[in-house]
């Protein structure tokens, strides 16, 4: 059973078959970006449902701005300060609302790959859990850099422009960070 | 831009145990926090019917506008 989900381990989910846009630039810009896009969300907002959404919203406004777009950042680094925007207008919205969030015990569908073993997903669903409920003890900041940082594609000057600080200040925060993580990733166990 | 390594040396950063990060069933170890979180992001797809919904939007859209820089250079 072992050798079965190694097999499976690093193998890529199937992505989502190529959307009939209207326009091929932006197609590539969600084909480029979506997965990473939709991950953050996920994370921040601690629900599958309103994750899409906002994606879809993401995409929509990146398209909408797109002849803004100057090009003095990454596009990956423009997609996640709109997306960042975003979350932070909805989560306020919410806690304006007193509506229940993520802390409150939303369930969660992460949507995994369809390919995966039933074990794979079972064990894959139940570590995006734990890693939820992690997230969602630590302060904003912190969420924010840990799921910032572990995108290979950005220079940690593009996290502190994102985060709005130094790039030092994004290393010794990110220093507590990972310590507070892990603390409370214990705890989930 | 200059992109600096963002990954501190083995020894400096927090290391996070097996039995921290991972349930009884599990066959992995992650050095940190954002292995953790890479392995998660990586078996977490984007549902297809946001590329759809997307699609459609889109279609209700007029095109994109060139970048700013792109229209100097035609």
């Amino acid at each position: 059973m072992e050798s079965l989900v190694d097999k499976t381990v690093e193998t890529e989910p199937p992505t989502a078959p190529p959307p009939d846009f209207a326009s091929e630039e932006v197609g590539e810009l969600y084909r480029a970006h979506s997965r990473e896009i939709y991950y953050l969300t996920l994370r921040l907002l601690g629900d599958s449902q309103r994750a899409e959404d906002a994606t879809h919203d993401v995409f929509l406004k990146a398209f909408r701005k797109w002849g803004d777009f100057r090009g003095d950042s990454s596009c990956r680094a423009w997609l996640y300060r709109i997306a960042i925007n975003h979350c932070s207008n909805l989560r306020q919205s919410w806690h304006n609302r007193h509506i229940f969030t993520a802390e409150e015990g939303v369930i969660e569908d992460n949507a995994p790959a369809m390919a995966e073993s039933p074990l794979r997903v079972l064990e894959i669903k139940e570590l995006g859990d734990r890693i939820q409920k992690t997230l969602d003890r630590l302060s904003e900041e912190y969420r924010l850099l840990l799921l910032l940082v572990a995108d290979k594609e950005l220079s940690y000057e593009e996290i502190g422009t994102l985060t709005g600080q130094s790039p030092d200040a994004v290393r010794g925060k990110l220093h507590r960070a990972r310590k507070a993580f892990t603390i409370q990733f214990q705890k989930t166990n | 831009m200059k992109y600096e390594k963002k990954f501190l040396p083995a020894e400096q950063q927090q290391p996070v145990s097996e039995s921290q990060l991972q349930s009884s069933q599990s066959i992995h170890e992650f050095a940190t926090p954002e292995d953790v979180l890479r392995f998660d992001a990586r078996h977490t797809a984007v549902p297809d019917r946001v590329a759809q919904r997307l699609g459609h939007s889109v279609q209700n859209l007029p095109g994109p506008a060139r970048p700013w820089w792109k229209r100097l250079f035609e």
